[in-house]
């Protein structure tokens, strides 16, 4: 029910970049990739979700992205249902969400330099502040927004059946990007 | 030496059975996740409209009838993309300019030289939820052929 409302939130932000994206100039991205790895002895584990919508105010550096958990795509089906059903409850929390702000935006995004991105994100119904270094570029005069980060499975919660402990790493490496276009109403 | 006979049929029975579960269980690991949607029962039609419409008036009821469902939905094309080593089309909705169908496609049996936008199409995909726009991923076009 929180995960929910805080989804709700977060599409009330979005909504509102995008009522006012004719004006301000928001960019939207419709089609983010998203991919985690978890490296193990036992197995390696990867997905990828294609389908990772995100809106950016490029006046004031404001980043919200909304990925739904149920659009992680794996090799194997029983990888894809383990997931879902036992590590990050995707009935309970089908969404993830994160809305921050880029430290010391100074309104120019022609840069080689990496930024930090300060923001919150919520997934399996935990909130929790993180810090992520992104790397700003610009294809066919798209703004592209990549980067990439550790994901402790304890500051989420998850719980890992003892049986599966070795399968599964304690850090998931995350790794995103994201082209936008600009919003039209 | 009748019992050592049924000795053996019990020991080679049990030989069997555990070559079996090993065999299953080999295969259940192995399985692929991407299903061919074309061979699985369909479980709803609808339009473009009404699909976007279910989430958009009530998600959790939405989410509960459709996630995870094969769902056959007739939209016009609004755009065609490759992205990320993918093929995607969006299709379109009369009752909302913001909102669309996000079909994520099937490598397999894909004609997309057939397709241009303003097409009307029929997909069937896996409905995963509701964002921005309705995501749908291993869609099959439906009674789509190669050009000849």
């Amino acid at each position: 029910m929180k995960n929910q409302k805080n989804s709700t939130l977060v599409l009330i932000l979005l909504l509102h970049l995008g009522l006012y994206g004719q004006h301000s100039g928001n960019l939207i991205c419709r089609q983010g990739k998203v991919s985690f790895f978890s490296y193990t002895a036992v197995e390696n584990i990867e997905a990828t979700n294609n389908q990772v919508v995100s809106i950016v105010d490029e006046n004031s550096g404001e980043i919200a992205v909304q990925m739904l958990m149920r659009a992680f795509v794996f090799k194997k089906a029983l990888m894809e249902e383990h997931f879902n059903e036992s590590y990050v409850e995707s009935d309970t929390y089908p969404k993830l969400t994160f809305s921050g702000k880029i430290n010391d935006f100074d309104g120019v995004w022609e840069t080689t330099a990496p930024k930090f991105v300060d923001g919150i994100m919520d997934f399996h119904g935990v909130q929790k502040t993180i810090a992520l270094k992104i790397s700003i570029e610009n294809e066919n005069n798209n703004l592209v927004l990549s980067g990439d980060f550790n994901v402790s499975i304890d500051d989420f919660d998850i719980k890992v059946p003892p049986l599966l402990v070795p399968n599964i790493s304690k850090e998931i490496q995350v790794m995103f990007r994201f082209e936008y276009v600009p919003y039209e109403e | 030496m009748r019992t050592k006979v049924k000795l053996k049929i019990v020991l080679y029975g049990l030989m069997a059975i555990v070559f079996l579960c090993a065999v299953y269980v080999y295969y259940e690991i192995q399985r692929p996740a991407r299903v061919d949607v074309s061979t699985l029962e369909k479980a709803t039609i609808l339009n473009t409209d009404d699909l976007i419409g279910m989430f958009q008036s009530d998600e959790s009821y939405a989410t509960a009838t459709l996630v995870e469902k094969v769902i056959e939905v007739k939209g016009v094309i609004q755009e065609i993309s490759f992205l990320n080593n993918r093929h995607t089309i969006l299709l379109k909705s009369k009752n909302s300019t913001k909102s669309f169908v996000m079909c994520d496609m099937s490598p397999q049996g894909l004609y997309i030289e057939n397709l241009i936008v303003g097409d009307t199409i029929t997909l069937r995909g896996i409905c995963k939820g509701y964002l921005l726009d309705v995501i749908m991923l291993n869609c099959v076009p439906i009674n789509e052929k190669p050009k000849e």
